[in-house]
């Protein structure tokens, strides 16, 4: 015969802890990700060991420092023996000022043009769809092509050119939710009580098509840093000696099978910054709408 | 009664008709001629099958939707064009509850805050004499503390009321029912149409109480008109419309009501074999 020991619990008087507000664990990594990026980005000038131009043809393609290379060249330096981290750092730093930049510009525009159309409708509406149309039909690397070998290149150009990259979703989306609330919905409900249409458009219907922005933010960030990183490669992007993620990656191209290290840092701040972002703004949207909200806790 | 708050004339609504590619598109008259008045501190119910236009009259009455032609007088003015500072300012006198509470309210503001919302775009002080209005109103209309809940907290009847409360908070002397109560299960629609009797004794508000069932309407309506096709082919006070009722449709229509007790489902039956 075998003793059944049952574990009892006796007194369940453990305080009711708040579950809410926690974080996951992958969500607090992508933040600390993309803290980390930002800093680096506020504070190149102050953290990178080297100046991005700084050369020391003495010491081309050294190798990491872990790997037999100079310490005093922690991840190495590229084939005109510049530090590959601090041009790493300056690379970051240009790549998110073009990247939030260019989805700052789409989707304020986009957005506004967005509500422009579903207020006006009638021609105003025509003439708004017809430039999405334009722009959703044309390759936008060709787009951008023409205007930087058209009008020279300048950083700020760069930045303009980059932020018209998919504002046309935005007004595509925003159009049509603002019409779904005018027609039927709360939006209406609101305009018969006397509130001035501005107010009902930034009062209410924003909030509530704002996690649907902000999912379409994080599909077009990662976009942007990706087109910045074409552009750049293809030699119409941010110009040598100045670096940027795509830039770094174009030049490791040529290194890959010897030096590595040129390239491949870039790529992993590539990817994990587009991945946090992606996944940052999934759990936005969750966290942002409070019907989802009541159904977890 | 007193002086009409708000008077149709001859008012008509057509949609459709536009020019197309090719000649005119038919016509729907939604409306079609229809001379309607409404006494100060009256309910007068209209009721008419779906598709009678009985909805879009509310809508004209109320000032959200223009007429095709005929005039439509609140207070001896009319209303001003639709959209412009004129016409939010009148807002204020007229409010309109629908029929799907869950889709009048702002999903992601709280009960309290929608309504303040509205008092702060007329203007509107947030106390009266040291009492929170909104706080009153909520009270008013039995959701007391209530105000912080999001409308997907709250039940259907709850978010009937805080659009009741939304809509009184103005103080207007005509609200339009617009199936007010029929997206509710029966027991609330009961509460509810209780709350907007006493509100209405209470308040003296004019209603404008568009339903297609009979019963509701007789339950609260001081006159009722009866809507087909457009047109408004009876109308009289409650009582008289129900014991007398002149035209074919409308006997056909309480005919069609069900009978509470068997006895009076005989005599339901009997008045459908002579009629």
């Amino acid at each position: 015969m075998s003793v059944i020991t049952c574990p009892v619990t006796v007194g369940t008087d453990m305080p009711a802890r708040p579950r809410r507000r926690r974080l996951p664990l992958v969500i607090g990594l992508c933040v600390a990700w993309l803290v980390l990026v930002l800093l680096l980005a506020l504070g190149a000038d102050l953290i990178a060991p080297y100046g991005y131009a700084e050369q020391s043809l003495l010491q081309r393609l050294k190798p990491p420092a872990l790997l037999g290379g100079d310490p005093a060249f922690l991840l190495g330096t590229d084939g005109l023996g510049r530090d590959v981290l601090s041009r790493l750092i300056y690379a970051v730093r240009a790549s998110i000022l073009i990247a939030f930049c260019g989805t700052l510009i789409g989707s304020v525009i986009g957005t506004l043009l967005g509500f422009l159309a579903a207020h006006f409708r009638g021609w105003v509406e025509e003439a708004i769809m017809l430039l999405v149309d334009f722009q959703a039909s044309m390759p936008f690397l060709i787009i951008a092509l023409a205007i930087l070998a058209f009008f020279g290149n300048s950083f700020e150009l760069f930045l303009v050119v980059v932020g018209f990259y998919g504002w046309e979703v935005y007004a595509r989306l925003t159009r049509g939710l603002v019409l779904q609330a005018n027609a039927q919905g709360y939006a209406f409900a609101i305009r018969t009580l006397g509130v001035h249409p501005v107010r009902i458009y930034i009062r209410h219907v924003l909030p509530n098509i704002l996690s649907v922005l902000v999912v379409q933010v994080t599909l077009n960030f990662p976009e942007i840093i990706l087109l910045e990183t074409s552009l750049s490669f293809l030699g119409l992007g941010v110009q040598p000696p100045q670096t940027s993620l795509g830039l770094m990656l174009g030049e490791g191209r040529n290194y890959i099978a010897t030096a590595w290290w040129m390239a491949i840092p870039a790529g992993i701040a590539i990817f994990l910054t587009t991945l946090s972002v992606s996944l940052l703004g999934d759990w936005l949207r969750d966290r942002l709408d409070p019907t989802l909200q009541t159904a977890r806790d | 009664m007193t002086a009409a708050v708000l008077e149709l004339r001859d008012v008509t609504r057509h949609y459709g008709g536009k020019r197309q590619w090719l000649g005119r598109g038919a016509a729907i008259r939604a409306v079609d001629g229809v001379d309607l008045t409404l006494a100060a501190g009256e309910v007068l119910g209209i009721v008419g099958e779906s598709g009678s236009g009985k909805s879009t009259l509310g809508r004209i009455a109320a000032g959200i939707e223009a007429p095709s032609s005929g005039m439509v007088t609140f207070q001896g003015q009319r209303y001003a064009p639709i959209d412009t500072a004129a016409w939010r300012r009148q807002r204020r006198r007229v409010q309109v509850v629908f029929q799907n509470p869950s889709q009048a309210l702002d999903p992601r503001l709280t009960i309290a805050a929608q309504i303040r919302g509205v008092l702060a775009a007329h203007g509107i002080e947030a106390l009266e004499r040291g009492v929170d209005r909104t706080e009153a109103i909520l009270s008013r209309v039995g959701l007391t503390g209530l105000g912080t809940r999001f409308p997907h907290q709250l039940s259907g009847g709850q978010l009937q009321r805080a659009v009741i409360a939304r809509a009184l908070v103005l103080s207007p002397e005509v609200i339009v029912c617009d199936e007010a109560v029929s997206a509710l299960d029966v027991s609330v629609q009961a509460q509810i149409l209780n709350l907007l009797k006493d509100l209405q004794a209470e308040l003296g508000v004019a209603y404008l109480f568009i339903s297609h069932d009979l019963g509701v309407v007789r339950h609260v309506s001081h006159r009722i008109a009866v809507m087909q096709r457009g047109r408004i082919v009876e109308t009289g006070p409650a009582s008289e419309v129900f014991a007398r009722p002149q035209d074919p449709y409308t006997r056909s229509l309480i005919a069609a009501l069900p009978a509470a007790t068997p006895a009076a489902r005989r005599a339901r039956d009997a008045a459908r074999q002579a009629a």
